[in-house]
C-alpha cells in the first residue's frame, strides 16, 4: 500500500427561512495529528465572518473551534480546507494475534488499587453508545470463548456489514441502536455505534471516529461507501497492539484511505458543526465533502506534529 | 414544666435513637432545658403551630411541587418544635464535616485536572466515566478563585448508636439554605423564650459569609465585582429560596435569558445596557447551563457560559461537573482517599456501602441484600431506592439478577434506621423519622465553614424516606453554644478595594416584570373602584337601578369586567354578571384575573419585593382563592372593599418602601400609564353625556377616582361639570389627575437609560403643556370648547399607548418572543 497526500474540502451550509440574528457555534472540523496522519495545511472558513472565535484542545486531544457571530444572516457557511498526509500501515494487522478478548475485558475491570487503563473511559456506555443485553447476545456470536479479540472484533464487522443495509434516510441521529439493531439498518454513524455498543457490552473499550474517506478511489478500487459526506467508524482497544480502527460500513480495516478528524465516546463528542441560533425560524441544511489527491507542491511539509496557525 | 406533652402514641421503634428521651424515659439534657425555659402545654404548641402557620402564609414560603395541579406553589411546612443538638456535640460534627468539604473540593480538583486518584486505583473509572455529571468539556480548567465547591450540603441521619452518619451528599447547587434561614426567623419568633434561654447560635452572618466569598472570588482587576443569582424561573420547586437569597444578598435574581457570553464574557442585559458580570451564584443545574455545551435542548441556559467560566472570566459557584461527587458509591471510597491526599482518618462515618462494581463488595452487598437498600450508583430520576425487605421473593430474585449483569450501576446500603423526634401533628405530639441537612462555606482559605444550624426534614407517612417532594415537614435546627452566643469573626477578603456604593443593575426582563406590575396593580385598583361603584349604585333604593348609566357600563365594559350588556338589562342581571366573574381567576373577564396578572408578575421580581410587600400581594390572591365563584351582593362588595385596601397598601409600600432605581422607575411608568389611561377615558365615556347626566353621574366620575373628597373640601357645593374636569384632567396638585401622570411620565422617560426615547417624551410634553395653557388662557371657560377636550382625552390614550409600546421596544428583553433553537450537522 502506499502513502496518499489529500486535499480535503468539508462544506456546511445552513440556509435560514427568517433572520439569523445571532449564533454560536463549536466546530470539530480540524483533522489530527498523528503517528500515521500529518495535517499539512489547515483552514476554517467562516461565513458571515465570526465575531470572536477561539480554538482549544479538548478533552480527547481534539482540536476544537468555538466562534460566536453577531452579523444578521439567512445563510451560514463554514468550510474546512485541509492538506493531509496518511502514510499507509507497513503490513496489514495479524488477526490472531494480540491476547483473548476476556484478558482484555478483565483487564479494564476495575480492581482496588490495581492499574488502571486510560482505555477503560470507553468501555461505559455513553449517550448515543449504549450498552444492553441485546447488544452483548449479538456480539456473542463473534467473541467465542479464548478468541483473540482483533479476530473476534473484525468477525463481528463482518457480521454488521452483510447482515444490515446501508440506507440514508432510514435513521436519524436520536435512532438508538437497539432500534438499528432490530431493523437491521442504517448510515455509517449507526453502525459505528452499534459495534461500540456491542463491545462495550461486553466489557471492552471502543471509541467513535469522525473522519473523511477518499471520495473517487484509486484505479481498479471500488468507491467506498459514505465518500460524498462525513464519515464515521470505530477503534477498539486491543493491547498490545493499542487502538485498532474498524469501519463495518465498509467492512474494511481503515489504512491510507481514511483521513481522521476526532475522536471521543460517540458522535456527541465530536458532531463536526453545532450550533446555538437565536432567530432563523426553519433551517435546510447542506453538506459537500470532497477528498481528492492532492500534489506535493500544494502543501509545503508542516513541521511534525503541529498545526499551521490558523489565519 | 420538665416534660414534652408527649401523646400516648409517641412511640419510637425499636432501633431507633429517640432524639428526647433517653433509654430511662427521662428527657435528654437540652430537652430537659427547652421544656424548662418555654410552656409547652398542648394549647400553647397549638397556638404556636397556628402562628407559625401564619407566617409561612404571609411571608409566601411555598416550595413548588410539579405533581400538584391545583397552582404550582404548595406552603412550606414547619413544625413548631426544633431539633436540638448540644455544643460539644455539634463541635465534633462540624470539624468532620469541614473535612469531608476539603476532601471533596481536593477530589474535584484531581479529577478535573491530573487525575491520579484513578490512576493509583482509588475511585474506580467507572464511577467518574459512567457518571454524566463528570463533564469533559470542564475538565482542565481551573476556577478563577481555585475553589470547586463554594456550598457544600450533607444529609446526616443518626443511627441506633446516636450517632451521626453521612448519607447524602450535594455540591451542584445545593438547595435549602434558604429554607433554614426563614425557618429560624419564624422560630425565633414563635418561641423567644426558649430560643433565648437555650443560647442558640445565630445563622446571620450566613448571608455576609456568602457575599464576601463571591466578592472575594470574582475575577476583575478592582472595582466592585457585579454577582447575580441564576435560576431556572419560577417554576422551579425552590424559587422562593432563589429570590429569597438574591434579596437577602443584593444580587440581581437573573434566568438564563438575562445573561448573554461575548468575547467568553458574561453580561446582563439591562435596561441601560449589558453590563459585565463576575460571579453568578447558580441554582440551575448543569446540563441546562449551556446549549451549545451541555443540553442542547434546554432553553434555560446562556450558550457560552462554560467557555467563559474555562476562560476564567466568571465565577460559578459551585463550578461546573460537581455533580459527579454526589454518587453514593463514592462513599465507599472517600476513607483511603482521604489518608492517601490528607494523611487523615476520615472523621464523620457515611452510611456503610457497597458499590457492586467492585467484585468484592459486591460478594458483600449480596450478603446483606436481604436487609439493605438498592439505590442507582448514577444519576436516575426513575429509580427509587429499593428497600429490599419490603420486596417479595421473586422481586428479590430479580434484584439479586440485575446486580449480576450491570454491577457498576447499582450500590447497596446497609439499613439506616433514622432517629425520631415529635411533631406536633393533629392536635398532639406525634413521632417521626428525621434527617438533617447542614450547610458548608467556602472561606476563600482552603477550610471550610459550618452553618451553625440546618434544615431538618421529618418524614410524611412513609417511614423510610425524608423528601420535600414527598410530604413530609421541616425543623428548624438549634446548634447551642457553651459561651454566650457572639456573632462570628467575618471571612478574611482578598486586598480589594472598599466597594462603592451605586445602583444595583435591572435587567430588561426585571424591568418589564415591574413594569407590568404597576400596570396590574393599577388596573385591578381601578378595576375594584369601578365595580364597587357600579354595584353601590346599582342597588340603591330597592333594586330599582337609580344611577344606572350607559357611562358605567362602558366603563366597566372597557375595564374587562363586564361584556358590554343588551340595552334592557335589568339591574339585577347585570348585578349578577358584574358579580359572577369576580373570582373567577382564569376568566379575563374579572377582577380576580387582574389581581392574579399581578402576583404572577411580582412572582417573578420577588426578589426586588419586601416581605411586607409580598405579604400584601399574597393576602390579596387570596382573598380572590375561593372554593365557590358566586357570591352574593354583600359578600361581592366586602371583597371588593378587602382588596382595594390591599391594593392600596401595595401602591404605599411602592412609594413609601422602594428604593428609587431603574426598576422602580418602570413599576412607577407602569402605574402612571395605566392611570393616565384610566382617567382620561373615563372621562371621556361621561362627555358626550355630561350635559343631560345629573349630579349623579358626575359624583360617580370623582368617586372612581378616589376625588370626592377633595372636590367636596374645595367647592362644597353639588359636583359642576367644569369643575370636575379641572380636577381630574388638569389639576396638578391632584394625584389622580391626567396632568399629574403626565408630568410623571415625562420626569420618568427624561431620567431613562439613555435618555433615548425623545420622540414620545416630546409628545407627553406638548400635551403636558396643553394641559397647563388651556387653563390659563381660559379661566371660566373650558378648553375652548367640547372638541378642544375631546383632542386632550385622545391624546391622553394615544400617548399612554404610544408610551407602553416604545418602552416596550427599546428596554424590555423579548426572551421570549424571539426563538432559540440548536442547529446540528
Amino acid at each position: 500500500m502506499s502513502d496518499g497526500l489529500y486535499r480535503i474540502e468539508h462544506e456546511t451550509r445552513y440556509v435560514h427561512s427568517g433572520g439569523v440574528s445571532t449564533s454560536q457555534h463549536v466546530a470539530y472540523l480540524t483533522p489530527r495529528t498523528l503517528p500515521r496522519q500529518c495535517v499539512r495545511r489547515h483552514e476554517l472558513v467562516i461565513e458571515p465572518a465570526p465575531a470572536s472565535r477561539v480554538q482549544r484542545i479538548d478533552y480527547f486531544g481534539n482540536a476544537v473551534d468555538q466562534f460566536t457571530i453577531l452579523t444578521p444572516y439567512d445563510e451560514l457557511r463554514v468550510v474546512g480546507r485541509s492538506v493531509v498526509e496518511v502514510i499507509a500501515t507497513e503490513s496489514p494487522i495479524a488477526l490472531d494475534a494480540g491476547a483473548p478478548w476476556e484478558a482484555v475485558r478483565d483487564e479494564l475491570f476495575y480492581q482496588r488499587g490495581a492499574p488502571y487503563a486510560d482505555a477503560s473511559e470507553f468501555s461505559y456506555p455513553s449517550p448515543y453508545a449504549v450498552t444492553a443485553p441485546e447488544l452483548a447476545a449479538f456480539a456473542r456470536d463473534s467473541f467465542a470463548a479464548q478468541r483473540p479479540l482483533v479476530a473476534a472484533a473484525v468477525h463481528l464487522m463482518h457480521r454488521i456489514h452483510e447482515e444490515f443495509t446501508f440506507d440514508p434516510g432510514s435513521t436519524t441521529i436520536a435512532t438508538p441502536v437497539t432500534r438499528v439493531l432490530a431493523d437491521r439498518r442504517g448510515v455509517c454513524q449507526d453502525f459505528a455505534h452499534l459495534q461500540i455498543g456491542c463491545l462495550r457490552s461486553l466489557g471492552l473499550a471502543a471509541r467513535y471516529v469522525s473522519g473523511y474517506l477518499l471520495t473517487e478511489p484509486p484505479p481498479g478500487q471500488p468507491r467506498l461507501v459514505g465518500a460524498d459526506a462525513s464519515h464515521a467508524w470505530l477503534s477498539v482497544w486491543c493491547p498490545p497492539l493499542g487502538w485498532v480502527d474498524l469501519d463495518p460500513t465498509n467492512d474494511v480495516l481503515p489504512s491510507q484511505r481514511h483521513v481522521t478528524l476526532a475522536w471521543g465516546r460517540d458522535y456527541g463528542d465530536v458532531s463536526p458543526l453545532r450550533g446555538v441560533v437565536l432567530g432563523g425560524r426553519d433551517h435546510t441544511l447542506h453538506v459537500g465533502v470532497s477528498v481528492a489527491p492532492a500534489a506535493e507542491d500544494d502543501a509545503p511539509p508542516a513541521e511534525a506534529g503541529s498545526i499551521p496557525p490558523l489565519d | 414544666m420538665t416534660e414534652l406533652p408527649l401523646s400516648p402514641d409517641y412511640v419510637v421503634p425499636d432501633g431507633h435513637f429517640d432524639e428526647v428521651r433517653a433509654d430511662d424515659g427521662a428527657l435528654r439534657q437540652p430537652w430537659a432545658e427547652f421544656a424548662a425555659a418555654t410552656e409547652l402545654r398542648a394549647e400553647y404548641l397549638s397556638e404556636a403551630q397556628k402562628r407559625v402557620a401564619r407566617q409561612i402564609d404571609e411571608n409566601g414560603v411555598t416550595y413548588n411541587v410539579y405533581a400538584t395541579a391545583d397552582g404550582w406553589q404548595r406552603p412550606w411546612s414547619l413544625d413548631v418544635l426544633p431539633l436540638i443538638v448540644k455544643a460539644q456535640e455539634w463541635e465534633r460534627l462540624g470539624r468532620g464535616l469541614r473535612q469531608r468539604a476539603r476532601l471533596l473540593n481536593a477530589v474535584a480538583t484531581d479529577l478535573y485536572g491530573p487525575q491520579t486518584l484513578l490512576r493509583d486505583g482509588l475511585v474506580p473509572p467507572a464511577l467518574v466515566f459512567r457518571h454524566p455529571g463528570f463533564l469533559r468539556a470542564c475538565h482542565g480548567a481551573r476556577p478563577a478563585d481555585g475553589v470547586f465547591l463554594h456550598l457544600v450540603a450533607f444529609d446526616l441521619a443518626r443511627g441506633a448508636d446516636g450517632e451521626w452518619r453521612v448519607v447524602g451528599t450535594r455540591t451542584q447547587a445545593p438547595s435549602g439554605v434558604g429554607y433554614a434561614l426563614e425557618n429560624r426567623a419564624i422560630m425565633s419568633r414563635v418561641l423567644p423564650d426558649a430560643f433565648h434561654a437555650l443560647r442558640v447560635h445565630a445563622l446571620s452572618s450566613f448571608f455576609r459569609e456568602l457575599r464576601q466569598m463571591l466578592f472575594a472570588g470574582a475575577p476583575l482587576n478592582g472595582g466592585a465585582p457585579h454577582v447575580v443569582v441564576l435560576t431556572p424561573g419560577p417554576y422551579n420547586e425552590t424559587y422562593f429560596e432563589h429570590a429569597y437569597l438574591a434579596r437577602q444578598l443584593g444580587f440581581p435574581l437573573v434566568e438564563g435569558g438575562d445573561l448573554t457570553v461575548r468575547d467568553d464574557r458574561v453580561y446582563l442585559k439591562t435596561v441601560s445596557g449589558l453590563r459585565n458580570v463576575h460571579a453568578v451564584l447558580r441554582r440551575l443545574d448543569d446540563d441546562y447551563c449551556d446549549p451549545l455545551e451541555m443540553r442542547s435542548d434546554s432553553t434555560l441556559g446562556i450558550p457560552g457560559l462554560v467557555q467563559a467560566w474555562r476562560a476564567g472570566h466568571v465565577l460559578v459557584a459551585n463550578a461546573f461537573g460537581m455533580s459527579v461527587l454526589e454518587s453514593p458509591a463514592l462513599l465507599a471510597f472517600l476513607p483511603p482517599i482521604c489518608e492517601r491526599l490528607f494523611g487523615e482518618t476520615l472523621e464523620t462515618p457515611a452510611i456503610a456501602t457497597w458499590w457492586c462494581g467492585e467484585t468484592a463488595a459486591l460478594d458483600d452487598a449480596r450478603r446483606r441484600l436481604a436487609e439493605g437498600v438498592i439505590k442507582p450508583a448514577f444519576v436516575d430520576a426513575s429509580m427509587e431506592p429499593v428497600f429490599v425487605s419490603d420486596l417479595d421473593a421473586n422481586a428479590r430474585r430479580e434484584w439479586a439478577e440485575r446486580l449480576g449483569t450491570t454491577p457498576d450501576a447499582y450500590v447497596v446500603e446497609e439499613f439506616l434506621p433514622l432517629s425520631h423526634a415529635p411533631v406536633w401533628h393533629n392536635g398532639r405530639l406525634e413521632s417521626r423519622a428525621l434527617m438533617l441537612r447542614v450547610f458548608l462555606l467556602a472561606d476563600g482559605r482552603g477550610d471550610y465553614r459550618v452553618m451553625p444550624g440546618g434544615l431538618s426534614r421529618i418524614a410524611g407517612e412513609d417511614r423510610h424516606v425524608v423528601s420535600g417532594q414527598r410530604g413530609g415537614s421541616s425543623k428548624d435546627t438549634w446548634v447551642l453554644s457553651d459561651v454566650p452566643v457572639a456573632p462570628l469573626a467575618p471571612i478574611e477578603r482578598r486586598a480589594r478595594p472598599r466597594e462603592t456604593r451605586r445602583e444595583p443593575p435591572t435587567s430588561s426582563r426585571a424591568a418589564e416584570h415591574l413594569f407590568w406590575l404597576g400596570r396590574y396593580a393599577e388596573r385591578s385598583e381601578n378595576g375594584a373602584r369601578l365595580l364597587r361603584s357600579v354595584l353601590g349604585r346599582l342597588t340603591d333604593a330597592d333594586g330599582v337601578p337609580a344611577g344606572l348609566h350607559p357611562a358605567f357600563l362602558r366603563a366597566c365594559a372597557r375595564q374587562n369586567l363586564l361584556e358590554q350588556p343588551p340595552p334592557d338589562s335589568t339591574a339585577s342581571a347585570i348585578v349578577h354578571d358584574l358579580t359572577a366573574g369576580l373570582v373567577d381567576r382564569q376568566g379575563r373577564r374579572s377582577l380576580g384575573y387582574n389581581v392574579e396578572q399581578t402576583v404572577r408578575v411580582a412572582t417573578a421580581v420577588r426578589d426586588r419585593l419586601s416581605t411586607d410587600n409580598w405579604r400584601v400581594l399574597n393576602r390579596l390572591l387570596q382573598l380572590f382563592t375561593r372554593e365557590s365563584h358566586v357570591l352574593d351582593l354583600d359578600d361581592a362588595l366586602e371583597l371588593i372593599d378587602d382588596a382595594l385596601f390591599s391594593l392600596v397598601a401595595v401602591g404605599g409600600l411602592e412609594m413609601a418602601h422602594m428604593t428609587r432605581d431603574d426598576g422602580w422607575r418602570f413599576l412607577s411608568l407602569g402605574r402612571h400609564l395605566e392611570r393616565l389611561h384610566f382617567v382620561s377615558s373615563t372621562l371621556g365615556d361621561v362627555a358626550p353625556e355630561q350635559a343631560s347626566a345629573g349630579s349623579g353621574l358626575l359624583e360617580w366620575l370623582l368617586e372612581l377616582s378616589d376625588s370626592l373628597l377633595t372636590y367636596r373640601v374645595r367647592h362644597r357645593q353639588h359636583p359642576e361639570w367644569e369643575s370636575v374636569v379641572d380636577l381630574m384632567l388638569v389639576d396638578e396638585r391632584n394625584p389622580r389627575s391626567a396632568r399629574f401622570q403626565l408630568a410623571k411620565l415625562a420626569k420618568h422617560v427624561r431620567l431613562l437609560p439613555d435618555a433615548s426615547l425623545i420622540d414620545v417624551l416630546a409628545e407627553v410634553e406638548q400635551l403636558l403643556h396643553d394641559c397647563h395653557s388651556d387653563v390659563d388662557a381660559n379661566q371660566g371657560e373650558l378648553f375652548g370648547g367640547e372638541r378642544r377636550l375631546e383632542t386632550l382625552l385622545t391624546g391622553c390614550q394615544h400617548v399612554s399607548m404610544r408610551l407602553g409600546s416604545a418602552l416596550s421596544l427599546r428596554y424590555f428583553s423579548h426572551v421570549d418572543d424571539v426563538p432559540r433553537s440548536t442547529v446540528g450537522a
